[in-house]
This record gives structure tokens, sequence and C-alpha cells, in this order.
């Protein structure tokens, strides 16, 4: 069977360390990490390198400022840690959530894959069957016409008892008739086993032949496939989401969205350095 | 462009920020205010502490939010 969708992008330790690490700084021991310990860690690391303490004890510090503006502010720091909290466990549900959808996915991908393991498997006890005819000497294969054979073998040998009986009288007519039955007996016993693999058989032919099974299969691979194709579109637009978010962020101490549009990593550096020189600029526009 | 412009136009784009709760961002607005009442260097190094912190959070929280969404997927497997 042709491959059905395409299997999870297979990620590399390296390539996964340089995303991991990209993502909070420069870390890329979360790259060897399982999901739960990836997030304690990242979450653990985002609120170090924000740096939030540093940043309440900066201003408590600030003696010269107004106490309230310093309480405003030591408000706001408290404020943010609790959005990266409430945030991170957010962040930490939705990854749960997708995981779990992610391997129903592989589940049913699977399943859909193992599918032809199952009709292989059939297929080998078909002709396993078949063998077992031909080492019983029974005539024919397994299929349509092997129950007509069957029949026949009945009938020659109810012929053989019918004729005994009607020639031969006594001890050897007895005897006749006993091979005969024996036959019989043979006969129904092979035809009885015959029987069943020629139903198994019917039942395996019906499988792979049935129109309504294979417009199953193919509806599954369908809606498999599209389940994929979602997944890939919220990634999509997750990675749209992280750009518009870092440029509203970095445009917090510049002031205008409109100002900067940020297109690589060089450009939110530049970012980063005109907020600083924005962020000098208010303060020594204080000063004057 | 003058202090007060300055500290208008980061007013309105607290105003704009979706990742903010309703509370911080008013907050954050009101600290804006009474720095702009008083725009002392000391008050104005509280507020650009801040304003640094926001920029940072939201830095990283959006990274992290990009990034858990490829772990998750690839770690499922």
């Amino acid at each position: 069977m042709a491959e059905i969708a395409a299997a999870p992008i297979s990620v590399t330790p390296e390539a996964r360390a340089v995303r991991a690490g990209g993502a909070i700084g420069g870390v890329p021991e979360l790259a060897k990490l399982k999901l739960s310990e990836w997030f304690n860690t990242a979450k653990t690391e985002v609120r170090k390198r924000i740096g939030l303490t540093k940043a309440e004890a900066k201003i408590k510090g600030n003696e010269q400022a107004d106490p309230k503006i310093g309480e405003l502010g030591v408000k706001v720091i408290k404020g943010v840690g609790d959005l990266v909290e409430k945030r991170g466990e957010y962040l930490e549900k939705s990854a749960y959530s997708r995981s779990a959808r992610a391997t129903d996915h592989e589940k049913k991908l699977q399943a859909l894959r193992e599918k032809p393991v199952e009709a292989a498997k059939k297929a080998a006890e078909y002709d396993i069957a078949n063998t077992t005819l031909q080492m019983l000497d029974l005539p024919g294969r397994v299929g349509p016409g092997a129950l007509s054979r069957i029949e026949q073998a009945r009938e020659l040998a109810q012929r053989v008892i019918d004729t005994s009986s009607e020639k031969w009288h006594g001890f050897w007519a007895e005897r006749d008739n006993q091979v005969a039955e024996r036959d019989l007996d043979t006969a129904v016993k092979y035809g009885e086993g015959a029987k069943a693999t020629h139903d198994f058989a019917d039942k395996f032919e019906s499988i792979i032949s049935s129109k309504e099974g294979l417009s199953k299969l193919k509806e599954s691979k369908t809606a498999i496939k599209s389940e994929v194709d979602q997944t890939t579109a919220v990634k999509e637009k997750l990675a749209g989401q992280f750009t518009e978010v870092l440029t509203t962020g970095a445009d917090i101490g510049k002031g205008g969205a409109e100002q900067i549009k940020q297109q690589d990593v060089a450009e939110i550096k530049k970012q980063e350095q005109i907020l600083k020189d924005v962020q000098h600029s208010v303060t020594a526009a204080g000063t004057k | 462009m003058n202090l007060t412009d300055t500290l208008k136009n980061i007013t309105g784009v607290v105003e704009s920020d979706s990742n903010l709760t309703e509370e911080l961002r008013e907050d954050i607005i009101n600290l804006i205010a009474e720095v702009n009442v008083d725009p002392t260097p000391a008050n104005l190094r509280v507020l650009s502490t801040v304003l640094e912190k926001l920029k940072d959070t939201t830095k990283y929280l959006s990274a992290l939010k990009t990034f858990s969404s490829f772990e998750s997927t690839n770690l499922s497997a």
C-alpha cells in the first residue's frame, strides 16, 4: 500500500537543540528532555532570563523614586510574574493536548499501516490451506469449485457402498461395505476441512473485493490526511502569532508597531537596541 | 519627540497589547501616567525597568509558546 500520509517530521537531536536553545536564549539541554521536563526547565529558564526578581529589587532599591511609583512598579513586576506563571501553565496544558492529538494521529496511521499486514497474514493462511489440500491429495485448490469436487468425492464413495451392497453379500460384501464406509468417512472428514477452508477463502475474497470495504478504507485515509493538514495549519498560525507578539513586545519601548517591520533575527536584535536607546533617551529626557 | 509624546505612544501600545491581563494593563497605564506627572530621573528609571521586563516577558513567552508547540508534536511520537 502506498504511504497514507506524511509521518511526523523527524527532528534530529541537533536540530532540536538549536531550535529549543534559540527559543529561550540558549538552553541546548532542553533538546534532551521529555515534554514535562522540557516545560519545567523552560518555565524556570524563562523566569530566570526575564529577571523579575532582580527588577523588583532594583525598583525597591531606587529610594529616590516616588514611593507611589515604586509601589506601582513592583505591582506591575509581580503582575508580569503571575502572567508568566499562568501563561506557562496554559501553554503546558495546550502542549499536552496537542501531544495527545498527535499520538492519536500516529495510532490511526499505524492502524492503517497494519491493515496490509493483516491481509498478508490471511493470504499466508490461504496458501497454507491450499498446500494442506494438496498434501491430502484432495482435488483442486480452495476457491470456487472446491465444494463441487468434494461433493463428487462423496457421491463416488456412496456409489461404492451402494454397488457393494447390491453385488456382494456375506463377508466380502460386508468387508467392501466397511471399506466403502471408511472411504466415505474419510471423504466427509476431508470434505469438512476443505469446506471450512473454502468458507474462509470466500470470506477473505469478499473482504478483498468489497467495494464498500475499500471505500471505507479510502475515507479513513482522507480523514487522517485532513487532520494532519489541520495540525500543520495550527503550527503555521502559531508561528504567525509568534512574529506578531514579538513585534509588539519590541515596540513597547519604541512606541509604534508600524515603525518596525521585523523580518529576521538581525532585525530583532536591531529592535532591541532601538528599545534600549529609547529607554536611555527617556531617562536622559527626565534628567533635563 | 518630547517625553509626554513618548509616554503617550507607549500607553497606546500597552492598551492594544492583548497579551496582558486587564488588571496588569491598567497598572502599567497608571504607572506611565504617574511618571508623566512627575518625570524625575528616579521615577523614569522605575518605568524603564518595568518596560524592559515587559518586553522580555513578551519575547520569551512568545518563544516558549511557539517552540512548545513543536516540542509537543515531536515528543509525542
